[in-house]
């Protein structure tokens, strides 16, 4: 998949492939600008390729038919991290959650309103809740009414962009514990995009992490979190204010911050890397297996390891 | 039994006051929207109450000054004065009702149109651009001398008129909309454009499109009035507001109460109008609203 | 009243907030966004304020710079920066406290930063209000210095860059050595200062606070909802609900004991290391924070608290002392503290 920016020399997502296996969850993590939220749009058809291909179930999306893309978008779904700003503010909640129904015609006139009802109940809502607008809900009611319009096709994948960031801390916990049980009830796959590694740590089964438009390693969590290899990985971890004032961690771990016009032939994180040697800053690192199921894309991959 | 009256009552008493209170907070529309009903009453009722007869020349009784038997006189060819007024509010009513229906129709959908797909956009723009470089008044005239003069025809003149406005209004609603979140939510279901445009959008942008096209009925009442004053509205001896005032200009020192009269309703209606756009606006602005909070 | 006393009096206070409560005007009466607020910031400590939305803490904060938004008002309390009432004097002494001994680091630079001026301007102007005898050349060694103390590199090129030329960290230590240009701050508020940041920007930010801090010898009150911002760099805590202090403690004390319900909550629903088992349910609080136009009897966490008795419903508890520095309010902490070390002995 490659996108490439207006202004900028550098794509916003890069040659990235990713494989989210049935009833698991990638998460994508990294920073501002890195090309996730952009890859989360892609992939739900918002935004189309400048080059590439999108390829779901083995076949490029760019060919369908509007018929076949309809019938695509019904199995990928998406929860975006406002959800504030993503209902509908002139919609009553039951409209709001009929309407991929509606769209996608998979229930009848009849059964709508009970169907609209189980989806709601399905979320931990009260069929009630469906007269009424959104601004009325808390934020954490308002992600769950997002997340109903999300279930609601059956869908097989959901790119859940930073889907708990914008909720209230002690209002997170539940809508995570929902995206799990919605997980396991309906075996859904994730492509959960965030920057909260304790959380990613905590729902990933596999873990990306993206630099400026790449993706720089790729690994099964438990063997990510107990030794990451990539330095930027390292980096944000090490970042990562971890809630024990006894273990106090924060120290700057890299230096400086993404340099957009940096445009080289190396590695792009290189200028900022502890680990850079001349070679970084010359020849571009390839994504390349260091374990099963772990890539990383670093020429010092080998001197990271523990 | 007595409780429940009671209830249904004090429910009553309640959606009054309820209303009352609305109607203090809109000052402006409420009283622009009395005066319009009014109007609308004067025109629809009048003639189960006086005999009207528009048409019916008689020498005899030219230029009489309001009085019993002609209640707003009679003009130079001894027309009852009332009776003509009210057809021309007919004409005026029909003929501003008319264009701004096709202007609601056309410059919504083209608006959406301009405002959803970049190619379209370059086209409409361009076009509704360039109608509203002209002055308006000379837009019309222009558009009458090729047509020829007839009611029709000023529907259309207006309608040219004022089809950009809309399309403008329309466009900066769907720009504005177009990138929100929920309208991402809403493609990423599998939306199409239509159903995007015609439900997610159109209806947040109603308030402002009420105000253009209020504000619009009241300009086409005067546009018309003026074009008929030219002589290029609805042709004789059809009685427009615009054709009377022009017709008493000759008789403004002998029976001013010809000019007066046809006068004094435009800008009634006019007033109307334009208190209802203003009220609409206000109602509908999300900082006066803040305020009124 | 004797309450209030011995929340400050442990140390020597450069600010005492005492009773405050600050309420909306609404036509239907007021609603009470900060509820009788009592605390204190030491001589050279950081503190820290936690809270949600709608918990108070923004507004406490623009309370005690004295920029509420029009609607509100300081119903009650003081304010006590260097015996005076910041409440209470007038707006001319208010506007020359702040930005010189009162300075404030805002979460957003972006929008707090004027975005038509040169960064080296917007330095000079803090100098010109609060330091108007210096010359103008001093002026400028002065922001070069503070530029370069906040750890930007070529401080003399950046003063001629607009804003919008630099990143978020880079604008945000713009915004810190502005906040500490004129070299007297007694006390920094810093309004979620890294919120906006990346982690990896944000742990260069928290460091540079915490140096800073040490070496400038001022007290700095931190706000943030991050816990993990609190635990990584305050010394104290202070847990605002709902308008309310709910809990104050030594940030070690908190995060290894808390004493309130509401605070004990936040912190088990935390993923992380050694917690909740991989794609277990992460413990949680029910419910959602209350709108600060409702008003109940009782305590104000009551509907979403797992041990709330009949009391807790009928009447409001009170902060009171519950250990050195350690304050709660709740009826019921004891009887939950001491269940709570038998449960953390067990597992």
């Amino acid at each position: 998949m490659r996108h490439g920016g207006v202004t900028h020399e550098i794509a916003a997502v890069d040659d990235v492939s990713v494989t989210v296996a049935p009833g698991e969850t990638l998460a994508i993590v990294g920073e501002s600008g890195c090309g996730k939220s952009t890859l989360a749009k892609l992939i739900t058809q918002l935004e189309v390729p400048d080059g590439g291909e999108l390829i779901f179930n083995g076949r490029p999306i760019a060919t369908r038919s509007r018929r076949e893309r309809l019938a695509f978008s019904r199995d990928v779904q998406m929860i975006f991290q406002d959800p504030y700003g993503s209902l509908t503010p002139h919609f009553r909640v039951g409209t709001l959650v009929a309407e991929p129904l509606r769209i996608h015609r998979l229930t009848t006139a009849s059964t709508l309103p009970r169907r609209v009802a189980e989806i709601l109940e399905s979320v931990g809502l009260a069929p009630e809740i469906a007269s009424r607008f959104p601004h009325e809900l808390s934020g954490g009611q308002r992600q769950r009414v997002c997340i109903a319009r999300a279930i609601a096709t059956r869908p097989r994948l959901i790119v859940c962009d930073e889907p708990v960031s914008a909720l209230d801390v002690s209002v997170r916990s539940q809508i995570v514990n929902l995206l799990l049980d919605l997980q396991r009830d309906l075996g859904l796959s994730y492509l959960f995009i965030s920057h909260d590694l304790a959380l990613v740590n905590h729902i990933g089964d596999t873990i990306c992490v993206m630099y400026m438009g790449r993706i720089v390693e790729e690994a099964r969590a438990a063997e990510f979190f107990a030794g990451p290899r990539h330095p930027y990985s390292r980096a944000l971890i090490a970042s990562s204010p971890f809630p024990d004032p006894r273990r106090r961690n924060i120290a700057p771990a890299v230096l400086g911050e993404v340099e957009i016009a940096a445009t080289s032939e190396g590695c792009r994180f290189s200028s900022r890397c502890p680990l850079a040697i001349t070679k970084c800053a010359e020849i571009d690192p390839p994504l390349r297996d260091i374990a099963i199921n772990h890539r990383v894309a670093c020429h010092r991959a080998e001197d990271t390891a523990k | 039994m007595t409780t429940k009256d009671n209830e249904i009552s004090t429910a009553r008493h309640r959606s009054e006051r309820r209303w009352l209170r609305w109607a203090g907070r809109n000052v402006m529309l409420t009283v622009g929207l009395l005066m319009l009903i009014l109007l609308i009453l004067f025109t629809v009722l009048t003639p189960f109450i006086v005999p009207i007869d528009a048409f019916s020349i008689s020498a005899a009784s030219k230029l009489q000054p309001p009085g019993l038997d002609h209640l707003l006189g009679t003009d130079e060819l001894g027309r009852d004065q009332m009776s003509r007024l009210i057809i021309g509010a007919n004409i005026s009513l029909r003929v501003a009702f008319a264009a701004t229906v096709l202007t609601a129709i056309f410059g919504i959908s083209l608006g959406m149109l301009s405002g959803q797909y970049p190619l379209a956009d370059i086209f409409i723009s361009q076009i509704s651009d360039a109608l509203l470089i002209f002055p308006g008044v000379v837009l019309a005239i222009m558009i009458l001398a090729a047509l020829g003069p007839s009611e029709v025809n000023v529907v259309i003149a207006v309608f040219v008129l004022y089809v950009p406005r809309v399309i403008r209004t329309v466009r900066a609603a769907v720009i504005e909309y177009r990138g929100a979140d929920f309208v991402m939510a809403a493609r990423s279901l599998g939306a199409s454009d239509l159903r995007i445009l015609s439900l997610h959008i159109f209806p947040r942008a109603i308030g402002p499109i009420m105000v253009q096209l209020s504000l619009g009925f009241s300009s086409a009442i005067l546009v018309e009035a003026g074009l008929s004053f030219l002589g290029l509205g609805a042709p004789a001896p059809a009685p427009t507001w615009g054709g009377m005032i022009s017709g008493a200009r000759d008789y403004i020192r002998t029976a001013p109460w010809l000019m007066i009269a046809p006068g004094a309703i435009i800008t009634y209606a006019v007033i109307s109008l334009n208190l209802i756009g203003d009220g609409l606006r206000d109602m509908l602005d999300p900082r006066s609203r803040s305020i009124g909070q | 009243m004797m309450q209030e006393m011995s929340v400050t009096n442990e140390l020597e206070a450069v600010l005492d907030v005492q009773g405050l409560t600050i309420a909306f005007r609404r036509r239907a009466g007021h609603i009470r966004v900060v509820r009788s607020v009592d605390f204190a910031v030491a001589h050279g400590e950081i503190v820290g304020l936690v809270g949600e939305s709608g918990s108070g803490k923004s507004m406490l904060a623009r309370a005690i710079l004295g920029t509420l938004p029009s609607q509100a008002e300081a119903l009650e309390g003081k304010i006590t920066f260097g015996r005076r009432d910041l409440l209470r004097i007038p707006r001319q002494q208010l506007q020359r406290l702040r930005g010189d001994r009162i300075a404030l680091v805002p979460q957003e630079p972006m929008t707090s930063l004027n975005p038509s001026l040169r960064v080296g301007r917007q330095l000079t102007e803090v100098l010109e209000v609060h330091r108007p005898e210096m010359q103008s050349a001093a002026r400028i060694n002065r922001a070069i210095e503070m530029l370069d103390l906040v750890g930007i590199k070529l401080p003399r090129e950046r003063l001629a860059q607009y804003p919008h030329q630099l990143s978020g960290g880079l604008r945000q230590r713009v915004a810190i050595a502005m906040a500490l240009i004129c070299g007297r701050v007694e006390l920094l508020i810093a309004d979620e200062p890294t919120t906006a940041l990346d982690v990896t920007i944000q742990a260069q930010i928290l460091d540079l606070f915490v140096r800073l801090q040490s070496m400038q010898k001022m007290s700095v009150l931190l706000i943030t909802h991050d816990l993990g911002v609190i635990a990584q760099t305050v010394q104290r805590v202070a847990v605002m609900y709902a308008g309310e202090i709910v809990e104050m403690a030594g940030v070690e004390d908190l995060f290894a004991a808390p004493l309130h319900p509401y605070t004990r909550g936040l912190l088990d629903s935390l993923p992380r290391a050694g917690g909740a088992a991989h794609k277990s349910h992460l413990p949680s609080i029910a419910g959602a924070v209350p709108s600060p136009t409702a008003t109940q009897r009782g305590c104000s966490f009551a509907d979403r608290c797992l041990f709330r008795v009949e009391l807790c419903r009928q009447q409001a508890p009170v902060l009171e002392k519950a250990g050195k520095g350690r304050f709660v309010r709740c009826f019921r902490w004891q009887e939950l503290a001491e269940r709570f070390v038998r449960s953390d002995a067990v597992s």
